[in-house]
């Protein structure tokens, strides 16, 4: 017997299929006018694989060939459930058909400074066994994830409006980002931000939003493990239907890339009834200790 | 809530198995070259963020007895999927299988948890490669 709670579940996903992406949506305005994009949702295909990425040590895809995915009694590392939470939260994703990845350069050959992709590869070589501190990933060490590392699929991310503001509340190591509408300009050079300053306008449907001020703490992905405090971002959430968001980043590091590079991918609001929850990161990683073990004189 | 055979369910209706994404990565943190299995009696579960834990009152080779602890999944992920705060009690006899972390210690990364009845915990419902896990 199904309950009530899985009934809704199942309707939120029939509903999604049953979105016509091709039918032109006009959404609903908030009290000072702008579309109404509020709601929760999950984002999907965003952080998309340059090509040819470098072997990473510590990636548990099975895509990697140094992975224990890889291994041959096929145990991987993780127990399911540790995917089967956002599977949750994305009931009624699995038919959408939208652009994903990294869409410029269309070959997905990121244009990295050639010294720059160099060292990156090098840095890449030094995460397992981490070297030290700093060869340990960012989000283990539950830094704020920045606009890439908010555990896609698995932590949704709440969209809030109020006048002149949209506020983007994480899931994912319980933060948020504001993207101020008023027209004012970014904060000085000497404020430098984990999540970035943002200030955005509205063309249409398409919330524009232009992030700079970033401290150089944070990454793209595992395979571009960090981004430099020249980054600049741009992005465009278009309000697709009543349950989709389609979104592009641009992507502009002149202290990496020789030129900006664009990745795709799209929000879906998640099932009703589903809850934001904290998720404080520091409570109770044991991630350095179990690297590193205990610091000296600690009790154990 | 849901409960477990309801969200095995959903998850078999939807369909489609995704990656498994953790805020760490295992490599850089638990050694794939030393797995290890336990047999032992719960003491303590943790619902702590980023990863819950489970600790393990187990027996070594002289007798003497250990407390092991093993990763599990984030709260919020166990959260959704129906499981509560109070689902092990402590005295539970549990046999976990895991990889060890690098430090050495008596920790690993549960990567199974069974009952003495053969039923598996915070699975979502069903074993490895069986409907509603998520194959990797």
């Amino acid at each position: 017997m199904l309950s009530r709670q899985l009934t809704t579940l199942l309707l939120a996903a029939a509903s999604l299929f049953g979105q016509a992406a091709t039918e032109p949506w006009t959404p609903s305005r908030t009290p000072d006018g702008q579309p109404d994009l509020q709601g929760m949702y999950t984002r999907n295909g965003v952080v998309g694989l340059e090509a040819s990425p470098p072997e990473n040590p510590i990636d548990p895809s099975s895509k990697n060939p140094l992975s224990v995915s890889n291994r041959g009694d096929g145990l991987g590392p993780y127990p399911g459930i540790f995917g089967q939470g956002g599977q949750v939260l994305r009931a009624g994703q699995a038919r959408q058909q939208r652009r994903t990845g990294i869409v410029d350069p269309p070959d997905k050959k990121l244009p990295w400074k050639p010294g720059e992709d160099a060292k990156r590869r090098e840095f890449l070589l030094h995460m397992n066994p981490a070297a030290d501190l700093r060869h340990v990933e960012l989000n283990a060490r539950c830094a704020l994830p920045g606009l890439f590392q908010g555990e896609d699929g698995n932590n949704p991310y709440q969209f809030l409006q109020r006048a002149g503001e949209v506020m983007i509340a994480y899931d994912y190591n319980h933060t948020s980002r504001i993207v101020h509408l008023d027209g004012r300009p970014h904060l000085g050079p000497n404020i430098r931000l984990f999540m970035g300053d943002s200030i955005g306008r509205w063309e249409g449907n398409t919330l524009v939003v232009d992030t700079t001020n970033f401290n150089g703490h944070v990454a793209y992905s595992r395979e571009i493990p960090y981004l430099s405090d020249r980054l600049h971002i741009s992005e465009r959430f278009t309000i697709a239907d009543a349950n989709t968001i389609d979104y592009e980043a641009t992507i502009d590091d002149p202290e990496l890339f020789t030129k900006p590079w664009t990745t795709a991918g799209y929000f879906t609001r998640v099932p009703k009834g589903v809850q934001s929850m904290e998720f404080a990161c520091a409570e109770g990683s044991q991630t350095l200790v179990n690297i590193f073990g205990n610091p000296p004189g600690a009790s154990k | 809530m849901l409960g477990r055979i309801e969200i095995a369910a959903l998850i078999g209706l939807i369909g489609g198995a995704a990656p498994v994404f953790a805020h760490h990565a295992f490599a850089a943190e638990f050694d794939v070259n030393q797995p290890v299995e336990v047999r032992g009696t719960v003491t303590k579960v943790d619902w702590v963020n980023p990863h819950a834990w489970i600790y393990v009152d187990v027996k070594d080779a002289d007798g003497k007895t250990v407390n092991w602890h093993f990763e599990l999944g984030a709260p919020n992920a166990l959260f959704r999927l129906g499981w509560k705060k109070d689902a092990i009690p402590s005295g539970t006899q549990v046999k976990i299988s895991g990889f060890r972390a690098k430090n050495g210690e008596n920790v690993g990364n549960g990567r199974s948890i069974i009952l003495p009845d053969g039923k598996e915990l915070f699975s979502g419902g069903s074993g490895p490669g069986s409907e509603g896990t998520t194959k990797q």
